[in-house]
């Protein structure tokens, strides 16, 4: 069987397992409801009131996570984290895409939610206003991180997407610098984001506003160049917490494999570890590697430091560097080496990288 | 953008379109069920 027909019919087969387990939370919902006689849609909606919480997290939603990302991008670069490889070119992409993120991406939501929504779902505003905050969490946690791994899974397993989301990946560091470094088109057609506007639209707006903090701070914590893990795995009495925190949600270690440059040097998984917030999706399909070791150079091993607006803008603008992925007539994927089969991936994933050096 | 600039252009949304909207019917009708039972 060829690579590509592997891939395929793995694709398939854990796309099916994930419609399980975006039901999961609806019926584990309507088992509490059955068993417990409540039907809390009979009653007046009663919006979740904890304003010290609120406060805190719509702080966090609006300013709050981007001054954090420029504090915590001021210290690495001081610890000199970033070393020389900020570059010019590298230094107006990172720029350019935290800044066109938010220009892009809000009016983007904005306009869908706003205008769109109420057309396509007429009379469904607050719909389910009355599922309970717990209930909600559960719900929008599973339905924007799954099908934000879904999302870059897809870009990473099928060939003609990969250049939507190779920008993310060229960057040679790790840091604040390069979490939010996105080909414009990959961030304007981020999945999820409309999935998670059409449910706050429905009435889950508490429980996501609750859960984008909570990923923000996790998947921010994965990008930085600050190992925060590290004590986990050094002092013996925290490696229950460590285990349990490696399979749950992306680490620093666990993170950065997927952004080495190479596999070869035994921590790098490029291919895989496709988890945001949480890692246990990479655990259930068998694409991740848990690792407790970082990789020895991050970026793209064939990268030709392609022009930033050719990173940014791409097919809008192409690159003028010959042979580059993103020039006109380039490969569709540098480093596609065909007729390799892969290993066997088995459900619940089995391979794990423990190093505790 | 040349033409297969499209195609892959319109591929992508596609794509990004059915890994959004599958999830959302599986809420919306899970919940809508719910509330009927």
């Amino acid at each position: 069987m060829s690579l590509q027909n592997t891939k395929t019919q793995k694709i398939f087969r854990d796309a099916a397992v994930s419609l399980l387990l975006y039901a999961l939370p609806v019926l584990l919902l309507g088992a509490w409801l059955y068993i417990t006689g409540d039907k809390p849609w009979l009653r007046p909606t009663v919006k979740p009131n904890i304003p010290v919480v609120k406060a805190i997290f719509e702080n966090l939603s609006s300013w709050g996570l981007p001054v954090l990302t420029v504090l915590i991008g001021i210290a690495e670069f001081l610890l000199g984290l970033y070393e020389k490889k900020w570059t010019s070119n590298e230094r107006i992409l990172d720029i350019v895409c935290f800044v066109g993120s938010r220009v892009a991406i809000r009016p983007a939501i904005v306009y869908f939610t706003l205008k769109l929504l109420p057309w396509l779902l007429p009379g469904l505003k607050d719909a389910f206003a009355w599922v309970p905050l717990f209930w909600g969490f559960l719900i929008i946690a599973v339905a924007d991180d799954l099908t934000q791994y879904w999302y870059h899974r897809l870009h990473h397993q099928v060939s003609f997407l990969w250049r939507f989301h190779r920008t993310h990946h060229s960057a040679p560091y790790m840091g604040m610098a390069m979490a939010g470094r996105q080909n414009i088109i990959y961030t304007i057609f981020f999945s999820q984001i409309y999935l998670t506007s059409a449910l706050v639209y429905l009435g889950l707006g508490y429980a996501a506003l609750l859960v984008a903090g909570v990923k923000s701070l996790i998947t921010m914590a994965a990008h930085s160049s600050i190992p925060w893990d590290k004590p986990l795995y050094s002092r013996k009495w925290l490696h229950p917490v460590a285990w349990v925190l490696e399979r749950l949600i992306s680490t620093p270690a666990t993170h950065h494999a997927h952004h080495a440059a190479s596999n070869d040097d035994g921590v790098g998984h490029y291919k895989g570890n496709f988890g945001n917030m949480f890692f246990l999706w990479d655990v259930i399909f068998g694409t991740g590697i848990i690792t407790r070791r970082y990789p020895v150079a991050y970026g793209l091993a064939y990268y030709q430091q392609e022009e930033w607006y050719a990173q940014f803008l791409w097919p809008i603008f192409k690159s003028r560097k010959a042979g580059s992925e993103l020039s006109v007539g380039g490969p569709e994927v540098g480093d596609e080496v065909p007729n390799v089969e892969p290993e066997e991936e088995s459900f619940i994933g089995k391979k794990y990288v423990y190093d505790l050096r | 953008m040349s033409y297969k600039d499209i195609v892959i252009l319109t591929k992508k949304i596609i794509v990004g379109i059915i890994v959004a909207v599958i999830p959302f019917l599986i809420f919306f009708i899970g919940l809508r069920i719910i509330q009927h039972i």
